[in-house]
């Protein structure tokens, strides 16, 4: 069954559509992150243009964001107040990605952009996982159990920097300027790339605010709720790039897709799981580079301005 | 829509034929008039065949062109820097057909007036293409243009067929394809007589797009921060959906 997406201008499959949204759902139930950063190249490689994709996976990661706040929310894993300043940040880097999205897409460069950023997260990424996961596997395989390293202050925390502030929720006391700078950074790649921006803010809140890992996720969550939702206003207004059928129908697959990945990531163990994704990550950002560094069938593209 | 389309071709066109032409035979030196005036493109439109139908009161070839609504393009050209394919040199063309096809009495190429062709925008390669672009290269982007519709369809180099009943009464069909943009066609008939034109008559057809897709595209275009709220908000109420769901089962 064929749909016409309105703003991609592109009749797909419905199917193909929804199978691609429900991957995105079961690496999230899987792994427990948001499935964007594969859903937006995979949305490119099946002919969306990159900046729909973007725009469009923002939409998405909304849906999803919401679900799993209101489920950190009623176990009371929120740090209200932190998220509050991430946010701040969040808006203002999200605001200025908009903006640099909007020249790259006048000047022809947004989809380079795109593509190299996603080559080198995936990348990056990809090789992180697959290291620290065939380790584990060696690990458990000859029985040695490493025990937990010990709580050490990070650091970042270690320099002093002004506006020290208690965070009663988290039990923690840190300069503004930290959860500022990381929500910025965060909202930069949820304008330019499209992903939530979990990937950054977690690590960051565990290593750099030295937060309690309990409410990490949820506090995430609710930063990301409302980053992604100016974005995808931003992006509404300023290239008209999101598609709305798209992301209905990935929230779909999503929503279905979360289910099977919460009980595959129940059953298969940890680090196989974690290997397993790095495997995906690293085939995804070498296609992606395919494109990039071969000859193109075609040096020319044609787009209708006016 | 085909249906009617079938209705018209086989009852109505005999009978507008010959009134049009006792009517028009003393008038103009060529006239000629479309089986549909409007097209609505909903989201299974497969293409449509149009029928046109004439008649001259003096002798000559005929040609007929349907051009699509005017727009603007940019064409970019990708150059290697550092080993990664970047977009580099970039032409605007401006109005410039974007739908281009014709159709003539055979064999088109005996119309041996390639000046009086080119000057009237007749033949995929005379399209008219305005740009402010000075370098020499500019022939490289219109040509990429050329090959870019051609290969989606939207300009056929392949010229259709006018066929006459009778010395005076002429038809043909007009082939609109399914990947058709929306706006204002016109359907032209020119008439030689010696390499010369002696008459020329140009008929509009509106395209318009219609159904749900075509409102969310205006919809978005049109009230840009109404549909960013829009999206956010069902969005925010799929999600919200999903977990009052789960919690339940």
């Amino acid at each position: 069954m064929t749909i016409y997406l309105p703003i991609a201008e592109l009749p797909v499959n419905i199917f193909l559509l929804l199978g691609l949204g429900g991957l995105g759902g079961v690496l999230a139930g899987m792994f427990g992150i948001g499935g964007g950063f594969l859903v937006t190249p995979l949305l490119m490689f099946i002919g969306v243009p990159p900046a729909v994709a973007v725009a469009t996976s923002t939409n998405q990661i909304i849906a999803s964001s919401v679900s799993g706040f209101l489920a950190h929310w009623y176990r009371n894993n929120v740090d209200v107040k932190m998220g509050i300043y991430l946010l701040i940040g969040g808006l203002v880097g999200s605001t200025i990605g908009v903006w640099l999205f909007a020249i790259l897409k006048e000047l022809g460069q947004i989809d380079l952009v795109i593509s190299l950023s996603y080559v080198l997260f995936l990348g990056v990424i990809g090789i992180l996982m697959a290291y620290e996961s065939s380790r584990a596997i060696m690990r458990t395989k000859r029985g040695i159990t490493i025990p937990h390293n010990e709580e050490k202050t990070p650091w970042l925390r270690r320099i002093n920097l002004p506006m020290k502030t208690f965070f009663p929720r988290s039990n923690i006391n840190v300069s503004l300027l930290l959860p500022l700078i990381v929500g910025t950074i965060a909202g930069m790649m949820v304008s330019l790339i499209g992903i939530g921006g979990g990937f950054i803010m977690i690590p960051a809140m565990i290593y750099v605010l030295g937060m309690p890992t309990s409410v990490v996720v949820g506090t995430s969550l609710f930063q990301i709720v409302f980053t992604t939702s100016l974005v995808t206003i931003l992006h509404a207004v300023n290239t008209q790039s999101v598609d709305i059928v798209l992301s209905l129908i990935l929230i779909i697959g999503g929503v279905v897709g979360a289910q099977f990945g919460t009980a595959i990531g129940l059953k298969l163990p940890a680090e196989r799981l974690r290997w397993l994704l790095a495997f995906l990550v690293l085939a995804v950002c070498l296609r992606l580079a395919m494109g990039l560094f071969l000859t193109p069938s075609n040096l020319f593209t044609v787009t209708v301005i006016e | 829509m085909n249906l009617f389309f079938k209705f018209l071709l086989t009852f109505l066109s005999p009978i507008v034929f010959l009134s049009m032409s006792c009517a028009s035979t003393y008038a103009k030196p060529i006239v000629a008039d479309l089986a549909v005036h409007s097209i609505d493109i909903e989201h299974d439109f497969s293409g449509l065949d149009v029928l046109m139908f004439g008649a001259r009161s003096d002798v000559g070839r005929i040609i007929v062109v349907l051009r699509g609504p005017e727009k603007k393009f940019m064409i970019r050209k990708k150059e290697r820097i550092a080993g990664v394919w970047v977009n580099s040199k970039s032409a605007e063309l401006e109005g410039v057909n974007s739908f281009y096809s014709m159709a003539a009495t055979n064999p088109f190429s005996d119309i041996r007036n390639d000046q009086l062709l080119s000057s009237l925008g007749i033949g995929v390669e005379n399209i008219s293409m305005n740009t402010s672009y000075k370098e020499k290269d500019i022939n490289e982007f219109k040509q990429a243009l050329i090959k870019n519709k051609e290969k989606s369809g939207l300009y056929v180099k392949k010229v259709g067929k006018v066929t006459f009943w009778g010395e005076t009464l002429f038809r043909t069909i007009l082939k609109f394809p399914k990947n058709i943009e929306r706006g204002w066609y016109t359907a032209e008939v020119y008439l030689f007589s010696d390499g010369a034109l002696t008459a020329v008559q140009s008929t509009p057809v509106l395209v318009r797009k219609t159904g749900f897709e075509a409102l969310v595209y205006d919809f978005a275009y049109s009230h840009k921060l109404a549909y960013g709220f829009v999206c956010v908000a069902l969005a925010v109420f799929a999600g919200w959906s999903a977990n009052v769901l789960l919690r339940r089962i």
